[in-house]
């Protein structure tokens, strides 16, 4: 994975970016985790969060100007939370922790000149780095301004607690009597804080770079000057201690600004949905208050995709984790099942304020992995072989319109294969429509191989329908699935094409009679970018009369039914969670328009209908139809609608097999076929190899393509009954 | 790449073999993406066919392939 494309998809991620207190603040205090620890009653944990960006917490605590409560998004919720009174709260609570640690001394001085916030600070900070500070002020003790300030506001003992560990630190006070600029000749460097009034006269505040606090005096930094024309202690507070940063590069000789723009930034992209949030006006109880935080982060995402959220982070995390999946070179690709359980319905993306899309960062994965040989090789495997039989002759096929091929209706494998009945009638209805000049192409369009990462395959099966479209003289293609579309749209998008639905619309309805209950409409995820699929689905509704509730996760935002991107493949348990979830969005019964949502949101005790189940009754039968069966479905429909075709059967195809509803569930959920267990019996009876029980049941073995089968069963009379099936894909070789 | 391995099975079973050979525990090769591992399985002593019961095949064996795959 390139550098860069990471870069970008992380970029796009604001998960990480600063609350919008946080960033607020020129220090940088973390409000959010702060009112967490008041929230919880951990004081002393809260003072730590203080003190670890806050110098002089107990100082500034208790004066702050709170620049972070303008930024609170709570205000337009009955208040910003009273960080400033939090702050003070927690200070009147604990006890200061003690003296910070000093670096070993460095050698080098720094005078400082006034007393207030910022010098304090500055002395503060270039302290702990190990320089020999040296402060100049006129009191007795330093604080410049905050001397002035009401014994209530800022005690007395405060300021003569915080002057006492200066000196602890190592900080001394010299007489002043030496001009700054004597000071500065002999290669000294100075930090005048003007916000001590008695040193206000010395920098004009034009002078100051408001990044770095340089001045144009060699040597000479200052800051503390006023913010709006009013003193700001955390402004103060700030302006010291990024000068003390700039002070130590300047010695180091290091850029004064690079790699400072989080230090200098106020701003953050951060997106916090207030929606739901109740309005609260502040509470006096400082606990009750930081109750009131409601933790800003985005997440719009995570919250809504049981995928997002299965893996416990956010995208941001998730590139990391697939960037580093690449980089391994020896132990396991971890990520791997991540990368493969996206169904790649790009609801994120919707909901995302920066357009993340994790569709697109797993599909690029996924063909990533391929190209480099490091793909699972099981977990697509069965799809790619569905897709594979679905576009062998035994199933798929092209037959040009009777005159001439005005249109073809290609109504994806999936309908042909699930609802065989309608897809016929359909095909029928639209022949009439079409007065004998509609041709029908049936197969699959390549939409797994897309999401298998398998641009080979994909560009195969394109190839051949592209051919076949051009032989009969491109005319316009009848979708009756949206993943087809995606498909043609993002692969053939010199093919002309158009939805069922409108072609129903326009060419007129068959008469039918609507479901008397209201449907839950479920919006294929791959109509997210197709509105006028959508639209057209809804006015039939409106013609036909029938009623229909649209879901809060609907249009632009529906959700993906476990199908997409193959997400039952890599992650059956994440797909049917998924289902789960979906079908709770309403008490009704469900109806949609693609028979993969139908097959996948089936199987509940709730009915999912798909339309066509309503235009062409009677409805497919509520339970899903499952692999095998749309296998089977989709060979019978060819030989209906094309005629048989030219491959001899196999000579296991005839074998009668009976298959108890149990079994027939676990065999859908092992992914083994009929015709897998038919080859195996077939095998077993050519050769006369299989195990026997005492009771009488068999168990045969084959291994077709990369997988060996089991299968369990009994004979009676050339029927077999199957008891039991399982695989696997090692090989077993006996040893000496 | 020979590995020991706890992929073996070794409850008795109930199985004949159609060939009339009694099934008994017998060293097996395991082999998936290039890897081997030394088991030992119920298999044939006549003719040499090879069990591999169920509850291996859906449990350690697929957590094993699994692995394999990923790595």
């Amino acid at each position: 994975m390139e550098r860069y494309k990471l870069d970008d998809f992380e970029q796009r991620c604001i998960q990480d970016e600063l609350p919008y207190c946080q960033a607020a603040c020129p220090l940088k205090v973390d409000a959010k985790a702060f009112c967490a620890a008041m929230a919880q009653k951990r004081f002393d944990e809260a003072r730590k969060i203080l003190s670890k960006t806050m110098p002089l917490p107990d100082i500034i605590g208790r004066i702050c100007d709170h620049p972070c409560q303008d930024a609170c998004i709570l205000s337009q919720k009955g208040g910003a939370i009273l960080i400033g009174k939090l702050e003070r709260a927690c200070l009147e609570q604990t006890k200061d922790t003690g003296l910070p640690l000093r670096l070993p001394p460095k050698g080098l001085s720094v005078t400082i000149y006034g007393g207030g916030l910022s010098s304090l600070t500055c002395a503060l900070e270039l302290a702990k780095k190990g320089y020999q500070v040296c402060m100049v002020f006129n009191d007795e003790i330093p604080g410049g301004r905050l001397l002035t300030l009401a014994q209530e506001v800022l005690p007395q003992e405060v300021l003569v607690t915080a002057w006492q560990n200066l000196q602890r630190l190592g900080v001394t006070r010299s007489s002043g009597k030496d001009s700054i600029r004597d000071c500065l000749k002999e290669g000294n460097v100075a930090y005048v804080g003007i916000d001590d009034p008695e040193w206000t006269h010395l920098v004009d505040v034009k002078d100051i770079d408001p990044f770095t606090y340089k001045t144009s005096t060699e040597g000479l930094f200052a800051g503390g000057y006023l913010r709006s024309n009013k003193p700001s202690p955390s402004w103060e507070s700030a302006d010291g201690k990024r000068a003390a940063n700039s002070i130590d590069r300047y010695f180091q000789g290091a850029s004064l600004t690079s790699g400072r723009e989080k230090e200098f930034s106020l701003d953050t992209k951060l997106y916090t949905s207030i929606e739901g949030v109740p309005t609260l006006s502040p509470k006096d109880d400082p606990i009750e208050e930081a109750k009131r935080c409601i933790q800003c982060e985005c997440r719009c995402c995570v919250r809504e995709c049981v995928f997002l959220e299965k893996y416990k982070g956010y995208p941001k995390i998730y590139v990391r984790q697939i960037y580093n999946n690449f980089a391994i070179v020896r132990g396991s690709h971890s990520a791997n099942k991540m990368i493969n359980s996206c169904s790649l319905c790009g609801l994120c993306e919707v909901l995302c304020p920066n357009d993340f899309s994790m569709a697109e960062l797993c599909r690029f994965a996924r063909e990533e992995m391929v190209e480099r040989n490091i793909m699972p090789p099981s977990v697509h495997e069965f799809a790619l072989l569905d897709m594979e039989h679905a576009n062998s002759p035994r199933s798929s096929g092209f037959r040009s319109g009777a005159k001439t091929t005005e249109a073809i209706f290609f109504p994806g494998c999936q309908l042909s294969g699930a609802m065989p009945d309608q897809t016929e009638r359909v095909a029928n209805f639209l022949g009439k429509m079409f007065d004998g000049k509609m041709g029908i192409m049936l197969g699959c369009c390549g939409a797994p191989a897309w999401w298998a990462g398998r641009q080979d395959k994909l560009n195969e099966v394109i190839k051949n329908i592209e051919k076949t479209v051009e032989s009969a003289g491109n005319p316009t293609l009848i979708l009756a699935c949206s993943s087809c579309n995606e498909v043609f749209k993002n692969f053939m998008p010199n093919l002309s094409r158009v939805s069922l639905w409108q072609v129903l619309l326009e060419k007129g309805l068959p008469e039918t009679r609507p479901a008397t209950e209201t449907l839950a409409l479920h919006d294929p995820c791959t109509t997210r970018h197709e509105p006028e699929w959508r639209q057209s689905v809804r006015k039939i509704l409106q013609i036909l009369g029938q009623p229909y509730e649209e879901l809060v996760f609907g249009g632009e935002a529906t959700r993906c039914c476990g199908y997409g991107g193959l997400q039952s493949m890599a992650d059956s348990d994440l797909a049917r969670e998924g289902v789960s979830r979906r079908l709770q969005e309403s008490k009704n019964d469900f109806l949609t328009y693609c028979a993969m949502c139908r097959e996948s949101l089936s199987g509940s005790e709730k009915t999912v209908l798909h339309l066509l189940d309503i235009l062409f009754p009677p409805p497919a039968e509520k339970k899903r139809a499952g692999f095998s069966k749309r296998q089977q479905n989709r060979e019978l429909l060819r030989v209906k609608l094309l005629g048989p075709c030219d491959l001899a059967p196999n000579p296991w195809d005839d074998l009668l097999i009976s298959i108890p509803d149990a079994v027939r569930e676990k065999l859908e959920d092992r992914h083994i076929l009929d015709s897998d267990i038919r080859q195996t019996l077939w095998e077993a009876s050519s050769t006369g190899r299989y195990l026997i029980s005492p009771d009488g049941t068999r168990l045969a073995s084959s291994r077709i393509g990369n997988v060996a089968f089991w299968v369990e069963y009994r004979e009676d009379y050339h029927s077999f009954t199957i008891v039991n099936a399982w695989s696997h894909r090692m090989i077993m070789e006996l040893m000496s | 790449m020979s590995k020991e391995s706890d992929l073996g099975f070794h409850e008795q079973t109930v199985w004949r073999c159609s060939c009339g050979g009694e099934l008994t525990p017998h060293k097996v090769a395991a082999l998936y993406l290039g890897n081997r591992f030394e088991i030992e399985l119920p298999a044939c002593s006549r003719c040499g066919f090879i069990l591999v019961p169920e509850s291996l095949a859906v449990g350690k064996m697929l957590e094993v392939e699994k692995i394999l795959e990923d790595k």
